[in-house]
């Protein structure tokens, strides 16, 4: 796999399908300022002062459980960034960072080194703001004293050097660029790159109040086709489906509105038949699917 | 940043194949950038069509190359022969830098002993061509592209809301 391929999305914002994203995530919108805070903060000290002042490395890490809009949320942050940029304009790249790792001896430290340090600064030459997306970056910052002997540890080892030499090149040379890593385990991410991240910042599986904002939300969104849905998004009855789903990851609360819909014939046909009874039950057999939904005692993530 | 570009010339390639691979490199690499007129970099290494390939063929390229040298850019360009062609990974995609770069391009050629005469010939009246020694490379703190004044609109930052 070529390197250039590794790269799944390279668009100038503002772009249309990125408008929405980041207020379609739901979470403490205390998460959203520090994230855009400290991207803002970055660019403009890191352009400002160098490296040796700042220390910063421009990468920030979004970690939690699966599902809780860590990738939407970095993706929506170069469209964020745009009103605040001179040119109001920024780059948004996205990186598949599974693409990076071989089987071959010695082939995965290659590419890693040649996307970060090659490619990528061809990419942003032309000195845009730019956003560098890494999902799920323990796949390729692996602990490396976590390495296991089966897996080619020496391999690793070179691949997890790779990526931080890149970072740390990046940081003097590429003061315009921001890398946003996401990460489900971070107790897999090597040590080393821990403490190359400016900022980390936990997403949170959503609470009550946040699961009753996304519930809404979808039941607003989803009402543009069956206007009866914007009736059911304002019943009070949709909190008690929202204290079921609260611990459940964001995705999961989304499709908890579709799953209801399968439960009947009646809403499968006329999702605008849809009630709180329906949503109710849906929420049981997603627990039953092996996705309990498990509130947090003091949670204190709410949705604004 | 100094970079490196290894392009691989026989028995991979032809010396006039891999002199084609090395202006195409540096063509790319320069009219990225909207300060360079498209043609103008094949232009200004048209006196290198005969010198080029030859440099290539008596492997004078192997050790010192060629370097590109702009505000953001200070590449060196290696051509490699013989069993040394055969384990080079090519990196032919244009060189970061290269969309920022100005008319002030160089590109500084080795001084060979025995094509001395011609590399002066080359040179010789051209605006982007020298026989001297490349500068050094800029460390990180004294790139000039690299310590920008900032991206940040002030105005529109002072806008920004206050939650807490």
């Amino acid at each position: 796999m070529d390197v250039a391929e590794m790269v799944t999305v390279n668009r100038e914002m503002p772009h249309p399908d990125y408008a929405r994203l980041w207020d379609s995530i739901v979470v403490d919108q205390s998460v959203k300022d520090r994230l855009l805070r400290s991207t803002l903060l970055a660019l403009r000290l890191r352009a400002e002062l160098p490296f040796e002042t700042t220390a910063l490395h421009g990468l920030t890490l979004l970690y939690g459980p699966p599902g809780t809009g860590k990738t939407t949320l970095a993706r929506g942050l170069a469209h964020e960034v745009v009103p605040f940029t001179k040119n109001r304009k920024t780059r948004l790249i996205e990186v598949n960072p599974h693409g990076l790792m071989s089987a071959e001896h010695g082939q995965s430290q290659r590419k890693i080194t040649e996307l970060l340090t090659e490619y990528i600064p061809t990419l942003v030459d032309d000195r845009l703001p730019t956003i560098v997306v890494l999902d799920e970056v323990e796949s390729m910052a692996v602990a490396r004293s976590e390495a296991s002997l089966a897996a080619n540890p020496a391999d690793v080892h070179r691949a997890t050097d790779a990526v931080l030499a890149a970072l740390d090149s990046s940081a003097t040379e590429l003061r315009h660029v921001t890398f946003v890593a996401t990460s489900n385990f971070t107790s897999a991410l090597d040590t080393a790159f821990h403490s190359r991240v400016d900022v980390a910042i936990h997403m949170p599986a959503p609470d009550t109040n946040a699961a009753l904002a996304i519930l809404k939300k979808t039941l607003e969104s989803m009402s543009t086709a069956f206007p009866a849905l914007g009736r059911l998004a304002k019943s009070p009855g949709l909190r008690k489906v929202a204290q079921k789903l609260a611990g459940t990851d964001g995705r999961r609360v989304r499709k908890t509105v579709s799953e209801a819909m399968i439960g009947r014939a009646e809403t499968a046909i006329d999702p605008g038949q849809l009630t709180v009874e329906d949503l109710l039950e849906a929420t049981a057999r997603v627990s039953t699917d092996g996705r309990p939904a498990s509130p947090k005692p003091g949670d204190r993530n709410a949705a604004h | 940043m100094q970079r490196t570009r290894t392009i691989a010339a026989a028995p991979i390639r032809s010396a006039a194949e891999a002199w084609q691979v090395v202006t195409t490199l540096i063509t790319d690499t320069l009219e990225r950038s909207p300060a360079i007129a498209a043609g103008s970099v094949a232009d200004a290494l048209a006196p290198l069509k005969g010198l080029g390939p030859a440099l290539i063929a008596g492997g004078h390229l192997q050790e010192k190359g060629l370097v590109l040298v702009d505000r953001d850019l200070h590449v060196a360009i290696l051509v490699m022969t013989a069993n040394a062609a055969l384990a080079v990974e090519e990196n032919l995609n244009p060189v970061p830098g290269g969309a920022t770069a100005t008319e002030a391009w160089t590109l500084y050629l080795p001084e060979i002993e025995p094509l001395k005469a011609s590399i002066s010939a080359a040179v010789k009246n051209s605006k982007h061509l020298s026989a001297a020694p490349p500068p050094a490379a800029p460390s990180a703190n004294e790139e000039t592209g690299s310590r920008a004044s900032s991206p940040i609109d002030m105005d529109a930052l002072r806008k920004l809301r206050s939650t807490r």
